[in-house]
């Protein structure tokens, strides 16, 4: 076998999961230690759920571990990961969203995040509108088409790349950025209410 | 002024600006045409809050079985009996080809087993794998409720064993 990527070339992370493949564990326990906290917390926002990120991430590991055997270091290892993690968040957000056709969209976003404020004591007036700024953007995010919701949080929350995230929704470069901009767009506007000037912008 | 910048032009300068990401040439140009643009000063401005509003977002701690939790089901899918598929893929031939001729051979046996009229055949083919996925995870979810609550007290050391 011609090895074309040299073990000695690539990434730490497509290394460790090469191990995996040779049967060593603690690679894996390595590289879920690593990848956890990105994976379940993208999650976390795409579902606006806890107890459903976690399952999903549960599920993406599981078929981490699962694809041991046929993994190949193709892609930078992080791409890889996300493409499993986008895929079951994509598709849960698609199953919800055909199940909400039919119930009535009382179920309110879990509030189930503590919001972490700036140490030093915000007075009570700034907290407030933080939370109700932030409020608004949640409730925007979970508007938003679920690709362009994807695309957002792997742009802000993992700071990723525009190729990157076209090698992980399999689109072209140009569509990730019309993802962004439309997404980034409709969040702002969301915000319309809380921009400083605070003049005529707030109907429309 | 009418903003000389096209739409994608906006939005690629803002999303770089704002999170510090142009090249420093680009930055002050783009500074200057914000300077004139009220229509990209006001962008900026919408998307320093937006910015800031997501960074206000925390996500709650993760749960405390979650590794112990994932360690258990890979270990009882690996002391799972494998489905037929995955033993036969994972068989090492050095030549690839054998995989689908030795899978061709297997469904011709099932078909000349269970001979003809079996018009649900084909539709099987394609159906088996999920199938099977689905049973082996329904199987693995019992058997996590059965660890989960016999190694309830052994917690912490389950996530150092692995
Ligand atoms: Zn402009």
């Amino acid at each position: 076998m011609d090895n074309v990527t040299s073990v000695a070339s690539i990434e730490r992370d497509a290394e460790l999961m090469l191990r995996v493949r040779d049967g060593d564990e603690t690679s894996f326990a390595l590289l879920l230690e690593k990848h956890r906290n990105s994976v379940i917390h993208f999650l976390y926002r795409m579902v606006q759920n806890q107890a459903i990120a976690e399952e999903l991430a549960q599920e993406v590991f599981l078929r981490v571990y699962r694809s041991r055997q046929t993994y190949e270091p193709t892609a930078k290892f992080t791409t890889w990961l996300f493409r499993i993690t986008t895929h079951l968040a994509l598709n849960h957000v698609r199953d919800r969203r055909k199940d909400k056709l039919h119930d009535s969209i009382d179920e309110k976003i879990e509030d189930g995040a503590p919001r972490q404020l700036p140490t030093r004591e915000a007075n009570v007036e700034e907290r407030l509108l933080r939370d109700a700024r932030l409020g608004e953007v949640r409730k925007a995010i979970e508007e938003l088409p679920e690709k362009q919701r994807g695309a957002v949080l792997m742009h802000k929350y993992q700071e990723m790349e525009y190729s990157q995230i076209a090698a992980i929704l399999g689109c072209s470069e140009s569509a990730v950025k019309s993802l962004l901009f439309r997404a980034y767009e409709s969040l702002r506007s969301s915000l319309r209410q809380f921009s400083p000037g605070g003049n005529g912008l707030k109907a429309s | 002024m009418n903003c000389i910048l096209n739409t994608n032009e906006q939005e690629e300068l803002l999303l770089g600006y704002v999170s510090a990401k142009l090249d420093p040439e680009t930055a002050r140009t783009y500074s200057r045409h914000l300077s004139s643009c009220e229509r990209c000063r006001t962008m900026v401005e919408m998307q320093k809050i937006l910015d800031e509003s997501l960074d206000d977002w925390a996500t709650p701690t993760l749960s405390e079985n979650f590794d112990q939790k994932l360690f258990a089901r890979i270990r009882a899918e690996q002391e799972a009996p494998k489905p037929w598929w995955q033993a036969l893929t994972n068989f090492n031939f050095g030549w690839k080809p054998a995989i689908p001729l030795a899978l061709a051979a297997l469904l011709l046996a099932v078909f000349l087993v269970r001979g003809p009229g079996q018009s649900e055949l084909a539709q099987q083919q394609d159906g088996i794998k999920a199938d099977e996925i689905e049973q082996v995870e329904k199987a693995l979810d019992d058997m996590e409720a059965l660890h989960a609550l016999s190694t309830a007290d052994t917690a912490p050391a389950a996530k150092e064993s692995i």
